[in-house]
Parts: C-alpha cells; structure tokens; sequence
C-alpha cells in the first residue's frame, strides 16, 4: 500500500515501551534510586543543574534516572520543568564573600588572606582505575567518613579586595540598583549586555565553552588568563519579601565562583593593566566556571578596543550557539521526514539538471560541427 | 487591602482570560468588527469591567501601566497591582499600556512609545472606554485583516480623532495600537488600519 | 498573582496548556503586537517545553497560548497527521489543554502545521499556526542579526533580489524551492517557513490568520486576513509554483502537492497527496481516478 511511511500512532507508544525497557536493564540488577544518583552522581547533578538553570537536586538525579544519563536530555527535561514553575520573588544576590568554603585556591600568589584549601578535588589524583570501587562495598578502603560538621570550620571570609589592592588590576563593579536581565524571559539582544552573557554561558554546553576557552589559549584570540580566585562552597539564599518588609533566609545552595585576571594592554588613553572575567556556577563546576570566566572576558574585547577576530571573541557566534538544548534539537530535527522539501528540491534539481543536459549536448554538437 | 480588590477577578480566571484573550485576537486580526469578551464579576469604579478584563488578561509585572485623570486613583492602582502584578507609572513614555475611561482624555498619541525602526514592538497599546461602539459618526476603515472595506461608528470620540489616527497609521511600521471598549464589548484599530470619512 | 496561584487547581500535574500563566500573557501580548505589525518579527521570550527545540517548541508555544477548551486542534507534518512528530504534538495538546483534536481541515479552529499548507483554504474562524525553525528571510545572506535587524528598519531588502537575480543569471532559475522569501503587507520581507513554495500563494489574502512561531530563534511573527503577501520576483521573471506531470494516484487530484511514493524495491513510484486531509476528502466525495 502506499501509505506505508505513515501509521505513526502504534510506532511512537512501541518506541516508548522499548525505551522504558532499555531504561530498566537487565531487571536482575537492582534498580537505581533517585537518591542514590543525587549522592553518588553529584557532578553530573550540578551540570545538570547549571545548564538546566534550576537547582533541584533531587529533580535533577530523576532527570538523569529518566534519560538513561543523557546529560543533555536530563538538562532540557528540567528546562521543561522549570517553564511550569511561576515566579514568586526575587532573591537578593548571593553575598559570595560569607561563602561556607569547602575548597578555595588562588593562583597568582602563594598565599592568599584566608588561606587556601585544597577541599576535595581530582587536580591531584592519579588517574587510575580503582577496582576497590568494582565491587561496590561500602567504605571499601576502610576510612572513617569526614564529619560533615568539619565543614562549618572552613568559614571564611572572602577577601574580595585582596587582588585590587595590588593597584594593577580593574576594580570590581560596584554594587548598582540596575535590573539583571532574565534571558529565561527576555530574549537576548545585540549587541548583549554582561548580565545577559554570563547568564547565558552558565546555561551553555559545558563541552562547548570549555572547546571555546581552550581556543583562545591556542591562540585563537589569547587572552592570558590567571585564576586569581576559584571557590566552592555553600551559601545562603536570602528572599525579598517587599509586601512585609522583610528579608528572608529559604535555605543554602553550593556553588562554585571563578575570577580570573588578564593581562590587557588596552588602548592608549587606558592604563594597562589586569582585566577581570567572571564565572558564577551551581554545585561543583569548577572546569565550566573557568571556562565561563575566560569566555566572559574574550566577550568584553569591545571594552578595550580589542579587534574582534576569533570565534570565541564574538558575541553573536557564542551566544547563539552555546545551548545545548538548542542545538541538540536543531541538530537531532534531521531525523524528522523533509519529504515534502525534499520533492520540491529534487524537482528543482531535475529541471537545472535538464536545462544542463541540453546545453552539454548542443555544446556537443557544436564542437563535433567545428570538427 | 481591602476585600473587594480580591473577590473581583474572572470567575474562571485561566478559561476567562484565555476567551478574552481569542477576542482581543480576533478584534486585532480582523479591525473593526465587535467583539464581547468575558468580564469579571466586578471592577472598582470607574474603571469599567470591560477595561479591567482586557487589564487582567495581559497586564502583568513587565507591563507598566499609565492611567488618565479619571482612572488614576488608589484603588484602582491597587487592584492593578493585586491582580495583575501591573505597576502604574506617571510618565506616559514608559508605559506598555494606557488606560483611558473617556476617549476625550486621549494626548497626542506621541506621548507614548511608538517603538522604533528597529524595534517597532516596543510600542504602547492605548485601551479606551466609550459609550458604545455603534452610533457615533461612521467612518470607513482599510487595511490588513479587512476584506475590502469595512464601515464603523464607535460614539464618543473627540472631534479630529481620526485625522489624528490616520496620522499614527501613516508613520507604519512605528506607532500605536488601541484598543477600543464599551460596556461588553471591544474593537481593535491595529496601526496599519486607515480612516477614510 | 492570584491567577498563577490557581494553577494546579486543575485536577492534572501541570498547568492547562502547560504554560503558566504568566508566560502566556507574554506571549499573547507578542501574537496581539505580530498581528499589528504583519511580517515584523517580534521577540518573546522562549521557554523549554517538553519537545525539543527545533522540533516545532515556537509553534507548540504559539498553540499552548491561544487555545481554550472549545478548540478543536489538527496538527501535521508534512502536510499529513499520522507523521511521528504530528502525533507527537497532538498527543501533548490533548493531555494538557484536554481539546479535541481532529484529522480534518474543515473541523478544526486551530491547524499547527509544519512544511505545508492546507490545500482546503481555511475559513475565518480558523488559526492556522506554523512552526518555523528560521525567522529570518535575510540570515542565509547576511548572518549578523544587528545587520539584519538594520535591513528590515529601513526595508532595504536590494540584497535579497540581488541574490535572487544572480541565480537566474547564473542558472536560468530561482534556486529556492522552499521558504521562498514573501513581502508581507508591502512592508517586511519575511518567511513563510519551509513550506513548498507552492503553498506560498495561499498566504496572500487568506481567509484565516497565520501566526508563525520560531522558538529557537526567540520570534513571532504575524499575517492577518486578507494581507497582501508577494512571493519575490521580477517582471521577466515571474513567481511560479511547483507542477507535476501526473495527478495524485489515490483521489486523481491535478491542483495538490505530490509526494513521490515508493512503490517497490525496483524504484517505481507513484504520486499522491502530501495533504492526507484533502486527499481523504476527495476520495469520500466520491472522486477517483
């Protein structure tokens, strides 16, 4: 019959049982518990969580569950989420300087006011397979868990000031009433604004900001970053509630901040000196906050007359091709049918393909007149 | 606050402002035809039911609201306020909407925002009350949404009003859009309508 | 506000239409100003939706805003309502706005189409609504949005003719046959989605109102009834439609798109209706070939 492409219905709920039973595994195998993804797969948590830009970890771990740990596809599932979730207030910015450190370094000197504290991190493990890990006994090496009340021991207070008093680096801006953009609402418009940019590089593709970092410092629009600044930690969430005249504390999140300084010449009637970039995560994300940060800055050339050359230098390639979610749908839409465009092309084709048939044989003809 | 800013909402407030919506749709698809909408139970005077339908269907906290002589009262910024999340705001220039309970309160249209060459959205919509929407001096209007010619006479317009409409439509693509209301029902005057009489 | 408080009072997980409250009013506030200003892309702010970007969210936006409970919803791809995504689509609608849905042009209020147009003309009380993946008639020729958005302030639309003209210099033809550029109301160049340039004379002084929503992309755009929309040519070389030799090999009709259809493993093929609505009609009308 010819209708044989359609009949989409009983396709689509097969597909779905298929699915949910790929989901399942082999069902032998004890099912994984939302809680235990949200405790044991918390970094994929935090990304799922930052790109998602919603923080919810357990939301997030049932993302993860749902797509069988396709990040991406966790992430728009949690987009999708946050559309149907009114918008009750505005919190105040999280004040980052009382941050409840877990881990904080600095690069460009030794020691830092505060100190420096190395916290969990992979920086130094060797990358070694550990099959301790393989059968999945609890505590296998043994180690009594850290107390987790060794954390409130780490509070310190974050010495923003410290890299400004050097007196070659950009002062930081100061606080303003100014509205933030909400790129979630308002679309982005160019040429953008940094409130808007670094929103929308916190939601953008880790894989592709940290591909566009590493660009510039290969020399694809270099930049010269230090990371005069990388901590992770917990911090308050304090909501405004102007009705009462009352500002409230509705619990902690973990985030992870990077500021970085660059070496900028600049124009001639500016100093040189160092310039800042930003970057601002949920969770543990140290390689997404340094790569937001090194992006930041290579998007702020404009400010010091720096020529825009490079992919990662300009605004409108980077912003409109950093969401994951965007692009994975665009891309993935080539599976959709085009039959319709597809007729409509192969008619055009066949028509120039016949107007050139006709012109290769007259030109045929001709020659074997000449001769 | 008091108790009747509350009570005086749609009945129905997601299916009534979706209907409300369709209306205003169809109004500002197709000029010139009258269209009923559905209306709250109750609206603080004089702001009409009518108007405070179209408020609670696309006011929100993104939309600053202007108010003219009449309208610009207490309980009326506070219902705004309390149902939609509006703010009411004194400069013309920076409001999304203006509300007008007589059509002789209307300023030059240029007090308001009438978008940009580039960004001509970012133009104000003029909602006014008037007697009603028949009866007044017909005038014929053209223009997208209207098959060939369609012939109106909303009642309670000041004189020279339609001069001064043609001149906002002659400026196309910038300009305002207004939204006219008696006691039940709406008819819409996109920019791109013109006025012949 | 009090509006948003009441959504989950309805008896599902989600809010009706799945949008909340409040981004529906931002987008019904962009549909009213699309309509004012038709063929004028106008910014809103996308939302994730359940379906991926790409995949038809602008459209699905678009519909989940403007439909009510006495709608009436058909959806294609292709011109056809059995296509996977259609189903798609259909489905999620009748879950979360609860309205009936149908597989006949003539009984729906509101079509969400993506790739064609109807052939039965829509009617007044009917919203045809398109998904579309690129606004922007001008971004294969100049990919910068500040420069584009300059081109359409001032309607200097000399390059889109240019490119035009030097296709026909270059092969004898308009190298497009699909998402053809139209002027709409003499004013904006605009798309009219990917849909066969033969459909693009339905747009000119439809019946019915079109909205085009582009959710990658961030745009709504608008054409009302009786519009004028001009598909761009020139005096010597005339806009044409697609035409085809044969006629639909089911219901024998001569004034529809065709789709190729395999018949066999030895390539054969025969054409019927891309638009499966009209081709049923035809055929329960009694006409054959």
């Amino acid at each position: 019959m010819i209708t044989s492409i359609k009949g989409g219905e009983k396709a689509i709920d097969a597909s779905h049982q298929l699915l949910s039973k790929r989901r399942r595994g082999d069902p032998n195998v004890a099912q994984l518990s939302v809680e235990q993804i949200r405790e044991q797969l918390s970094l994929a948590v935090d990304r799922v969580m930052n790109e998602g830009s919603l923080y919810d970890p357990t939301l997030a771990a049932l993302a993860i569950k749902q797509a069988e740990g396709d990040l991406i596809e966790a992430i728009y599932l949690l987009r999708a989420y946050r559309s149907t979730i009114p918008r009750f207030g505005f919190t105040l910015p999280l004040d980052t300087a009382s941050m409840i450190v877990r881990r904080r370094i600095s690069t460009t000197h030794k020691d830092v006011p505060g100190g420096q504290f190395l916290g969990p991190t992979y920086d130094y493990t060797h990358r070694l397979i550990d099959f301790a890990l393989l059968d999945g006994c609890d505590d296998e090496d043994g180690l009594p868990l850290p107390d987790s009340d060794q954390v409130e021991d780490l509070h310190l207070h974050h010495d923003a000031g410290f890299i400004s008093r050097t007196g070659l680096v950009e002062e930081e801006l100061p606080d303003d009433s100014q509205e933030v953009a909400d790129i979630t609402r308002s679309p982005l418009t160019f040429p953008s604004t940094r409130d808007q940019r670094l929103q929308n590089l916190v939601r953008g593709d880790e894989g592709f900001l940290m591909a566009l970092c590493y660009s510039t410092m290969r020399g694809y629009g270099r930049n010269h970053p230090y990371v005069a600044e990388m901590r992770h930690g917990d911090v308050s969430v304090v909501m405004e509630i102007p009705e009462i005249d009352l500002e409230a504390g509705i619990g902690t999140v973990q985030i992870t901040e990077c500021r970085t300084i660059h070496l900028t010449v600049g124009k001639s009637e500016t100093p040189p000196r160092y310039t800042r970039g930003y970057g601002l995560l949920f969770g543990h994300s140290e390689r997404k906050a340094l790569s937001v940060a090194v992006v930041d800055r290579a998007l702020r050339g404009a400010e010091f007359g720096e020529e825009r050359r490079y992919p990662a230098q300009d605004e409108e390639f980077v912003l409109s091709h950093s969401d994951s979610v965007a692009a994975s749908g665009l891309v993935q839409h080539l599976k959709l049918p085009h039959y319709v465009d597809f007729q409509a092309e192969q008619q055009l084709l066949r028509r120039l393909r016949e107007d050139y048939d006709k012109r290769a044989s007259e030109a045929l003809a001709k020659e074997n007149d000449d001769a | 606050m008091n108790a009747s800013v509350i009570s005086t909402q749609f009945a129905d407030p997601i299916h009534d402002a979706q209907q409300a919506f369709r209306g205003l749709l169809a109004a500002t698809s197709r000029p010139g035809t009258i269209v009923t909408i559905p209306l709250p139970i109750a609206s603080p005077a004089p702001l009409s039911p009518t108007l405070a339908a179209i408020g609670l269907t696309l006011l929100d906290d993104a939309t600053p609201v202007w108010l003219d002589p009449i309208l610009i009262q207490e309980p009326i910024r506070q219902y705004l306020l309390f149902n939609t999340g509006a703010r009411v705001v004194t400069q013309p220039d920076s409001a999304a909407f203006a509300f007008f309970a007589k059509a002789r309160n209307l300023p030059d249209f240029r007090v308001f925002p009438r978008g940009t060459p580039s960004y001509p959205d970012r133009s104000a919509t003029l909602v006014v009350q008037v007697p009603l929407l028949a009866g007044g001096r017909p005038v014929s209007l053209r223009g997208p949404g209207i098959e060939s010619v369609v012939s109106v006479e909303p009642a309670g317009l000041p004189d020279g009003f339609w001069d001064r409409w043609n001149e906002n439509a002659a400026n196309y693509p910038i300009g305002i859009d207004m939204i006219l209301a008696d006691a039940c029902s709406i008819m819409s005057l996109p920019r791109t309508v013109k006025a012949s009489f | 506000m009090l509006d948003d408080l009441a959504l989950n009072g309805e008896a599902e997980e989600y809010s009706y239409g799945f949008l909340d409250e409040q981004t529906k009013r931002m987008i019904r506030r962009a549909i009213l100003k699309a309509v004012s200003i038709p063929g004028y892309q106008v910014p809103f702010g996308d939302r994730e939706i359940p379906l991926p970007p790409g995949w038809g969210t602008g459209g699905i936006q678009v519909t989940a805003s403007i439909i009510g409970k006495t709608d009436c919803l058909k959806v294609i791809d292709q011109g056809a309502d059995d296509t996977t995504n259609a189903v798609s689509i259909r489905r999620f609608f009748a879950r979360v706005a609860r309205v009936n849905t149908t597989e006949s042009t003539g009984e729906a209020t509101i079509v969400q189409s993506r790739h064609r147009i109807p052939e039965r003309p829509l009617q007044d009380d009917q919203i045809l609504v398109m998904q579309v993946p690129q606004p922007e008639p001008l971004r294969r020729l100049v990919t910068s949005e500040v420069e584009t958005r300059k081109l359409h302030a001032f309607a200097r639309y000399g390059l889109m003719q240019v490119r035009l003209y030097e296709d026909i210099a270059r092969y004898g033809n308009i190298v497009m046959s699909h998402d053809y550029p139209v002027r709409v109301h003499d004013r904006y160049l605009a798309s009219p989605s990917p849909v066969p340039k033969f459909d693009n004379p339905k747009l000119h002084r439809s019946r019915a109102l079109t909205i085009f929503g582009a959710g990658r992309e961030r745009r709504i755009y608008a054409i009302p009834p009786f519009t004028d929309v001009r598909s761009i040519d020139f005096d010597d070389h005339p806009f044409e439609r697609q035409k085809w030799q044969s006629c639909c090999a089911r219901c024998g009709a001569e004034d529809s798109y065709l789709d190729e259809m395999l018949l066999d493993d030895a390539g054969n093929t025969q054409f019927v209706c891309s638009d499966t609505s009209y081709c049923n009609d035809r055929l329960s009308e009694g006409a054959s070939r």
